[in-house]
């Protein structure tokens, strides 16, 4: 019998995991009849899994397979435990979700969701549509990894904005970037920044990173940028910092609870640009993000270490133990 | 009495400082104050005509442009009548290019339409997968200030590979790297995955990009219109949009401006359409009203204006009052 590979995610398309044709059985219904007795079951950051999970799934489990990079939905620890395998691909999304941030950056300082409701039909005052040149203006981005460090490229070599950066994990580089500067103090970059985008994963320590201090440091008038996750921010004081008009304007593809709520005070403000966790859905995203997967669920079904082992303490785990 | 400056629309107050002092200052909804006027300043999308010119009288001197386009200005009628036509082609550069990149991203990333499905509670993924942009051709029609500035935002900053189509490349043309020139209209519509036009509306530019053009275009890509509607053949656009060929466009101005409420554009979820805002930021405006102050003091010190767009008109009717 072969293998089972459980998909619990709606896959773009079956061609997407042709490379697993032959070597497994695929389930991508989603149907959790057929989770006990996989071998593989790949997840998305919608979908919890916890220690409960994993035993639902049973001993036959050799690895978590996530498409994207997040992995703030999985109980590594648990998975450790138990001699299951995590894995991501943390490199597939990096250019369409910084892409995508800039995107929600230039679509909030310039208006362009808001002018589009008012060519649509939606009562708009023209001050309403009045935006920011950027051009010279400071981004502040917090976390400085793949994602953030492609936004600070295209923020500064592009738009000519001046970008400060903070990350307590990471040494500014050596021989510098031109237009981008480190601090390690992190109000700093709310009070200097007219601009701030987060970058940062979800974790103990990043949940709430931003909160109101934070917000309210910012210069009257400046914007916020999220495409991480939503509770790094505390989306409650976002929420009042756009009401009271401090901040003049706000890009979120993430919240908090996600998918938001339909009351979200922030589906109804003009100023606001959302999207619904897309950053990382474009073509070329996809293909590397679930070309990855499938590559990785490929190696371990043949005995090897994935590529992008997430808990590598674990290995070999149950994987040959069969 | 004070010379008077005829102003059409209101303008936010903070932007006229650098005119105060200079004119009777009539700022928006006053057609009653028109005739008499010194100085008369008219937006995009109201013609600026002979009947215009002989409606405020003699006294007209200066029809003065906060922005760069004079499409709307008929400017050898006021050369006739020795009224002198200027305008402030650095003021909205920026700004307009930075507007441009963003209904770039705003199409390729499915902003727009992302945003309304999530408000409204009704999100269907499929039908929201973007384009990344790294990598990808964009072709730009004309390498004037904003031309240029989008070419080299896109890149350098997005890493696309930037084609600029001119009529004439003269040697010596600034050309950040990952940009090239090409003389060949119909190669550019070719290569291209985004094209985005940056030409001035001129007689020979008017539907200058047609329906055979987009038909040139790979199937699924873009097209970005921040210059002026007419330069597009816009019923061509609405059909290339309508039967799938192209994958979305991103536009600031249509024909007519004002677009019709009617206008298909404005029904179509993978189109991004603003309202003729991309140079009307904060800094913009103030770079173009201190271009208009300064234009205005020097024509009513008898000084010729620093961007005289009919210099055979000069000196006209300054001095002669």
């Amino acid at each position: 019998m072969k293998p089972r590979v459980w998909v619990g995610i709606k896959s773009p398309s079956a061609a997407i995991l042709a490379p697993l044709n032959g070597l497994a059985e695929l389930s991508t219904g989603g149907d959790l009849d057929k989770l006990p007795g996989s071998t593989v079951v790949v997840s998305g950051g919608a979908n919890t899994t916890d220690a409960a999970f994993m035993d639902r799934v049973g001993p036959s489990l050799q690895l978590l397979a996530m498409p994207g990079i997040g992995l703030n939905h999985i109980d590594i620890a648990a998975a450790s435990e138990r001699g299951i395998l995590v894995c991501n691909n943390p490199d597939a999304p990096t250019e369409s979700t910084a892409e995508h941030t800039v995107a929600l950056l230039l679509a909030a300082a310039k208006r362009v969701v808001t002018g589009d409701m008012q060519l649509r039909g939606a009562d708009i005052s023209r001050a309403d549509m009045r935006g920011t040149e950027l051009r010279g203006l400071t981004l502040g981005v917090l976390g400085y990894g793949r994602i953030g460090r492609r936004v600070a490229e295209i923020c500064a070599h592009g738009l000519g904005m001046s970008v400060l950066v903070h990350d307590p994990f990471v040494e500014p580089d050596p021989q510098g970037v031109a237009g981008v500067h480190f601090t390690d103090d992190l109000d700093s970059v709310f009070a200097r920044a007219d601009c701030v985008t987060i970058h940062t994963p979800l974790t103990a320590g990043t949940r709430h990173l931003v909160g109101e201090r934070q917000l309210r440091l910012m210069k009257r008038g400046g914007y916020l940028i999220n495409a991480s996750r939503g509770p790094v921010l505390d989306e409650a004081a976002l929420i009042r910092a756009l009401q009271d008009g401090h901040l003049a304007g706000a890009g979120l593809d993430v919240f908090d609870p996600e998918p938001p709520e339909a009351d979200n005070p922030l589906l109804g403000m003009s100023n606001v640009v959302v999207t619904p966790h897309i950053a990382s859905f474009t073509e070329a995203g996809v293909q590397a993000m679930w070309g990855g997967a499938a590559r990785q669920i490929a190696q371990v079904l043949r005995g090897e270490r994935p590529t992008h082992l997430a808990n590598p303490e674990t290995w070999p785990g149950r994987v040959g133990q069969a | 009495m004070r010379p008077r400056l005829w102003i059409e629309f209101p303008i936010p107050a903070e932007f006229l400082l650098p005119l105060a002092g200079l004119a009777e200052i009539v700022n928006g909804d006053d057609p009653g104050k028109l005739a008499g006027s010194t100085v008369a300043i008219r937006g995009p999308g109201h013609a600026i005509d002979a009947d215009f010119m002989d409606s405020v009288g003699p006294q007209l001197q200066l029809l003065a442009m906060p922005g760069t386009g004079l499409d709307h200005i008929d400017v050898a009628a006021a050369s006739e009548r020795g009224i002198l036509v200027c305008n402030n082609p650095d003021a909205p550069t920026g700004s307009t290019a930075e507007h441009t990149v963003g209904l770039l991203l705003a199409t390729a990333k499915r902003i727009f339409s992302g945003g309304m499905q999530l408000r409204a509670g009704d999100v269907d993924r499929a039908s929201l997968v973007g384009t990344e942009v790294r990598g990808r051709t964009l072709g730009v029609l004309g390498y004037g200030r904003i031309g240029r500035r989008v070419a080299e935002i896109c890149a350098l900053g997005l890493n696309m590979s930037v084609l600029v189509y001119l009529p004439v490349v003269r040697p010596g043309l600034p050309r950040a790297e990952g940009i090239s020139f090409t003389t060949d209209l119909d190669a550019l519509f070719a290569r291209a995955d985004f094209v985005s036009l940056h030409v001035p509306l001129k007689a020979e530019t008017r539907h200058l990009v047609r329906e055979r053009h987009l038909r040139l275009m790979k199937p699924g890509s873009y097209l970005i219109n921040t210059s002026r509607g007419a330069v597009i053949d816009e019923a061509a656009l609405i059909r290339v949009l309508q039967d799938g060929h192209l994958a979305g466009a991103g536009l600031d101005v249509f024909d007519p401006d004002p677009p019709a409420a009617d206008n298909p554009l404005l029904r179509m979820s993978n189109v991004v359409a603003t309202p003729h805002i991309a140079p009307f930021t904060d800094a913009s405006f103030r770079a173009m009203w201190r271009g208009v102050a300064g234009q205005v003091r020097q024509v009513l010190a008898g000084e010729r204006p620093a961007n005289l767009a009919n210099p055979d008109a000069w000196p006209g009717r300054v001095g002669q009052g």
